[in-house]
């Protein structure tokens, strides 16, 4: 118990309580009335986030560089405490940091999956049931922004743990900002949280005017979100530094592990795009804050007198897009980096086409700058821009081609086996297709005028979603599952969860998008009996719950093996990547010896290792 | 670029570190931009050709003292990595002094908080309130985490730290204070020279 | 590079900011004109850039001169 309460977590959130409870204090000793008024609320949130970083200990390393204490930051277990410990506190291994990242998407990804549970029930038949339209409207945006939150974090798993792994380094270049980057999340969404109870009505998009207008929920929502963005952004700076600045000796840019190439071009744009979802949620809030019309086009009288022009909402749209639609390949890329990491291993072929796969992703990332239009077809945007959009939209298929053709590739003619992290690589080739294909109809302007802001949106969105990261995460956990604890999953529940998953996601996003064709609109608590999807919805009800249940044998397989699974072997999966070339769990210090890269990452069958160990050659045990 | 060895001391060789890390501080910076970009974008797409009537005394002098107040921290740097401490002691001050002043000037004056009779632009009026106060906002933010910055670190050079091989501590936060005047670079002409003034004000 | 060198370019490229910044509010109250006054603009930024930031030190091999 005495441990518990030094963790870093626990002390963490006491000190967000403390820092919001000073802000409300403060405020009131201003003459505010209501702490749920935007301003109090606003400066409480704020303060609570410091006193969470001051409180955890995240930020301890560097006031102590004002005291003039340089020491290199602190590698290992922490005397004196228990071994659990070090998960639940400030730690800077890297490893450990991936696990943190990685258990809490899986509880933001649970959290916001019991909540679509909720709505979705309501959503099974017509008429209001149970839920009143402004928590309806709160629950799906919480839904859509918590998932958002638990993939960034999944994303910041596998880069974390796999990418100083595999480019045969000890740590990221910045291991301080790294946990730093980890913790800052904590406190955004325990913002999130304060969101739901407070309730907001825009969406995950927080569209103004209406995100001026509506309940409080909407301060803690952007500032929340605000905060997780900037974790994204100093990830992606610890990421890229790790990437250009750690590798091992011999590793050239494309002798590179391929999710190494797919997360530098994931941090490019999580680097520069997030700033702009943070500065437009900013620009919200200050205008709720302090009347900065930026988004409201009504003008007060002494604004008038000025001759100042009025606010627009469409700046927010072109700031928040700006980001958010780059943001999809944030959600994707890492994940197509995995399904290209795991098809060798699982064919014992070359990844086909090497290079092609790793300037795709750059490709993909570079182009998604340029398409952010395609969501405001029907805002009353311009009709160059509509068009220009438009064309810049249908580019981005190009390189998703060339990747798919090169998996495809990699397939053919291999020796196939198909554990569950490759049942999984599958099912996320398939989900991915169905996404894909559902794309390039929103992006054509006229056939968007009638997709837009229909059920078929959610189906498209969630299809590239489960087949971009869903899938490929759950077949990396299963995959690396015996690397980060040093025993082996169970088969059998692995195949079940599959095979539960598989059909309801199919069944969920078609029947998504076929409720849109006929008609059913996103974001709206009841519908017309006379469209005919009532059935529709139902089964897409049903599917959802069996997509929850799948998941929840998942987390019972991922707990249980941890304590009762069998005992792994080094390299259980012959792969040829560094990490699978020391012991399960890797060791503290990662590597006995300087990592030495004498072949190609991925020549299967070829006479070469892919790495030596600087003292003899690597020890693959299998 | 050079392939770096892969090392197993839990720190890198100083050179090798320093590398590193400009790279990190790089990174941020270019990130930091993208939103200064997305202010200026608001700023056009807002105002267009217009701007409202600001004091032009205020903006020049502002302009530059930041100016100058670069010239000081870059003195700063040099008189470090030329082991001159007094000089890196007193060029970084001044710097502070300077960054304060223009602190003053945004706050006091452009904002009006210090003005009898308030400013003459407020938050609230419309588009070009949002975006003075906003853009300024932003930056003036920006000059005090650097002010603080520069602060640290001549409280470190004053107990000792740094020295003509090591101040990678005081090229990181020069670096950084010259980026919070690059901003103002484009700010300035968007915020007071481009455009029509399109009402005489007072 | 000698010290008192470093601390002579500090100031030829403080004239040099200085100069432009005139330039720059000098062509404000002619013409107002948009282009110009990006150019000046981005004139003061490559002279920050460099001379200031030492941005080419991202590029410089490793053991050159600087610590
Ligand atoms: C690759 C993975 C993809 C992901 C993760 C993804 C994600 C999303 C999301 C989240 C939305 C809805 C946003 C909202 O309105 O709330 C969306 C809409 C859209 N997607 Fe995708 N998408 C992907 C691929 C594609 C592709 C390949 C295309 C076109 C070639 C495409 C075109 C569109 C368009 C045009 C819309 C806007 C539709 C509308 O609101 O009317 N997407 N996508
Ligand atoms: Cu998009």
């Amino acid at each position: 118990m005495r441990h518990v309460l030094t963790t870093g977590l626990v002390r963490g959130l006491v000190g967000q309580a403390v820092g919001f409870a000073l802000g409300v204090y403060t405020a009131r000793a201003w003459g505010a009335t209501d702490w749920r008024a935007d301003g109090p609320l606003a400066w409480a949130a704020v303060l609570s986030v410091l006193g969470f970083m001051l409180a955890s200990g995240m930020v301890s390393d560097w006031l102590g560089w004002l005291a003039g204490n340089f020491a290199p930051p602190r590698h290992g277990a922490p005397p004196g405490k228990p071994r659990w410990w070090r998960y639940w506190s400030v730690d800077y291994d890297h490893k450990v940091i991936g696990i943190q990242y990685g258990v809490t998407a899986l509880v933001l990804v649970g959290l916001a999956g019991s909540v679509a549970l909720i709505f979705r029930s309501e959503l099974s038949k017509p008429g209001i049931d149970f839920l009143e339209p402004a928590v309806f409207n709160t629950l799906i945006g919480w839904h859509g922004i918590v998932m958002i939150a638990g993939i960034l974090t999944g994303v910041a798993a596998m880069a974390n743990y796999l990418v100083p792994l595999m480019v045969g380094a000890r740590d990221m270049a910045f291991p301080r900002l790294n946990a730093f980057a980890y913790w800052i999340n904590v406190p955004g969404v325990v913002l999130v949280v304060l969101a739901l109870f407070l309730r907001w009505e825009t969406g995950w998009t927080g569209y103004p005017p209406l995100g001026v207008q509506t309940m409080p929920g909407a301060i803690p929502f952007y500032l929340g979100v605000f905060v997780i963005g900037f974790s994204s952004i100093l990830g992606a700076v610890n990421i890229l530094a790790t990437a250009f600045g750690m590798r091992a000796q011999g590793m050239t840019l494309f002798r590179m592990p391929i999710f190494v190439w797919s997360m530098v071009a994931t941090s490019i744009i999580a680097l520069t795009a997030t700033q702009l979802i943070g500065l437009s949620f900013v620009l919200v809030v200050l205008e709720r804050v302090f009347g900065m019309t930026f988004f409201s086009p009504t003008l007060t009288e002494s604004a008038q007198a000025l001759g100042s022009p009025p606010g627009q909402p469409l700046l927010f749209q072109h700031l928040f897009w700006f980001y958010s639609h780059p943001a999809v390949y944030v959600f994707i890329l890492p994940g197509l980096g995995i399904i290209s990491e795991l098809l060798p291993v699982f064919a014992r072929k070359p990844l086909f086409g090497y290079k092609w796969v790793a300037m795709a992703s750059l490709a993909i990332a570079l182009v998604g700058f340029l398409v952010w239009g395609h969501h405001m077809f029907t805002s009353g945007m311009s009709d160059i821009m509509r068009v220009t959009m438009m064309w810049t939209t249908l580019l981005v298929a190009v390189p998703t081609g060339v990747k798919f053709f090169n998996w495809l590739g990699t397939m053919w003619g291999g020796k196939l086996t198909f554990p569950t992290p490759m049942l999984f690589v599958l099912g996320a080739l398939s989900i991915f297709l169905i996404g894909g294909l559902s794309g390039p109809p929103n992006g054509t302007v006229s056939t968007d005028l009638f997709l837009h802001d229909t059920y078929w949106i959610v189906g498209h969105f969630h299809a590239t979603m489960f087949g971009g990261f869903v899938y490929p995460y759950i077949a990396a956990i299963y995959y690396w599952y015996p690397k980060v604890t040093g025993r082996m999953y169970n088969e059998t529940l692995g195949k079940i969860h599959f095979w539960l998953m598989t059909p309801a996601f199919w069944t969920m996003s078609l029947g998504q998008m076929l409720a849109g064709l006929w008609g059913m609109r996103r974001r709206i608590v009841d519908y017309d009996p006379a469209l005919g999807v009532a059935g529709l919805q139902t089964a897409v009800t049903i599917a959802a719950h069996v997509i929850f249940l799948s998941m929840l044998i998942f987390a019972f397989n991922l707990v249980w093996s941890a304590f009762r699974g069998k005992v792994a072997a080094a390299n259980p999966w012959r792969s040829r990547s560094p990490e699978f070339q020391v012991p399960s769990p890797v060791p503290d210090e990662n590597y006995p010896a300087p990592v030495v890269v004498v072949s190609e990452p991925y020549e299967y069958g070829g006479p070469e290792p892919y790495v030596v160990f600087a003292h003899g050659p690597a020890a693959a045990d299998d | 670029m050079a392939v770096l060895h892969s090392v197993h001391e839990h720190d890198l060789p100083y050179a090798r570190r320093e590398r590193v890390n400009r790279w990190g501080l790089w990174l941020f910076l270019i990130s930091e931009s993208f939103m200064f970009a997305g202010l200026l974008a608001a700023r056009f797409y807002l105002w267009g050709g217009t701007r409202p009537p600001l004091d032009q005394t205020l903006g020049l002098l502002l302009t530059s003292i930041l100016l100058v107040s670069s010239f000081f921290m870059n003195r700063a740097e040099v008189a470090i990595a030329h082991d001159d401490r007094p000089e890196f002691l007193r060029s970084a001050m001044l710097t502070v002094v300077l960054g304060t002043a223009f602190l003053v000037g945004v706050v006091g004056w452009e904002w009006g908080l210090f003005l009898p009779d308030g400013p003459h632009l407020r938050p609230t009026d419309g588009a070009f309130g949002a975006v003075v106060y906003g853009l300024t906002g932003f930056h003036a933010f920006h000059v005090l985490t650097g002010v603080l910055a520069i602060l640290a670190v001549w409280h470190l050079g004053r107990r000792g730290h740094f020295s003509a091989r090591q101040h990678w501590g005081v090229e990181a936060v020069a670096v950084y204070w010259h980026f919070v005047d690059l901003v103002w670079v484009f700010f300035y002409p968007a915020l007071y020279l481009i455009g029509q003034v399109v009402a005489a004000g007072h | 590079m000698e010290r008192r060198t470093a601390y002579l370019r500090g100031w030829v490229v403080l004239g040099g900011l200085a100069a432009l910044t005139a330039v720059e509010y000098g062509i404000a109250v002619t013409s107002g004109a948009v282009v110009p006054l990006l150019l000046v603009g981005m004139l003061k930024a490559l002279l920050i850039l460099e001379y200031f930031m030492h941005v080419s030190r991202l590029w410089a091999p490793a053991d050159q001169g600087e610590h």
